[in-house]
């Protein structure tokens, strides 16, 4: 099993991530398309990070299973989301231009968890199935 | 604009050509927003083509970046045209649900050049 941790601080951890989640998707065997939705969630993910809590890491992972596919853990220690249920609704800004974008990046994967607390952070899994 | 952060502009007859890779940052955007807008000021352009397929991953940030700037050159009156976008990328800003509305675009930079003669 393939795995890599980023540490991520900047908009340039972002993009490094994006392009890790990329090539484990093609590891993974993913369509292309598949893989760029992959890498799409893991940036919208990442750059909430960077934007919200400044700091946190993600753990890209290529799952060897059947099916196969990649899982992307991202986390930080930032200010957590007050109100969970409303921000996995559409069109809903917590005061950043776009909002966090949740529910989009909800719908480009296969599997999506979130763990949030106020004041402690947030705890976020998606995978990508093959 | 390249990965470096440099930008990039082709002039093609009365059109620019402006090829889009890797990380779209704010720097990178604001820098060609000055660029183009201080080329569109000389009026000569009909036209602005932004060649997307380099891009193989775009989220709904960068997505509105290249709006601002796109949109930015619409108000000096010219015609802003994507082309070339790939089909994950596609498919990845209609399910952010980004706002795609101000968005013209064509299959190929071809058709985009074609589409700009007609203006």
């Amino acid at each position: 099993m393939k795995a890599r941790r980023i540490k991520i601080e900047s908009a340039a951890d972002a993009a490094m991530a994006s392009v890790v989640a990329r090539q484990f998707a093609q590891q993974a065997g993913l369509e292309p398309a598949s893989g760029a939705a992959c890498a799409t969630a893991v940036s919208e993910l990442v750059t909430n990070v960077v934007k919200y809590a400044q700091s946190g890491w993600v753990t890209l992972r290529v799952l060897d299973g059947t099916p196969a596919g990649v899982e992307a853990i991202v986390e930080d220690r930032g200010p957590g989301i007050a109100n969970l249920t409303q921000a996995m609704r559409d069109h809903v800004s917590t005061g950043g231009s776009l909002g966090l974008g949740l529910p989009g990046t909800k719908r480009l994967v296969d599997s999506f968890e979130i763990r949030s607390q106020e004041g402690v952070g947030t705890w976020v899994r998606i995978v990508k199935y093959r | 604009m390249n990965g470096d952060g440099r930008v990039v502009l082709q002039r093609v007859g009365n059109a620019v050509l402006i090829p889009v890779h890797g990380p779209i940052t704010d720097d990178l955007m604001q820098a060609l927003r000055r660029v183009l807008l201080a080329h569109l000021e000389r009026g000569e352009t009909r036209g602005v083509v932004f060649d997307m397929s380099g891009v193989e991953v775009m989220d709904a940030d960068d997505f509105a970046r290249l709006r601002q700037v796109a949109i930015s050159a619409t108000l000096m009156g010219v015609t802003v045209l994507l082309a070339e976008v790939q089909p994950g990328v596609a498919a990845g800003l209609v399910l952010l649900d980004a706002d795609v509305s101000w968005a013209r675009a064509t299959r190929t930079v071809e058709q985009a050049m074609g589409a700009l003669k007609g203006i």
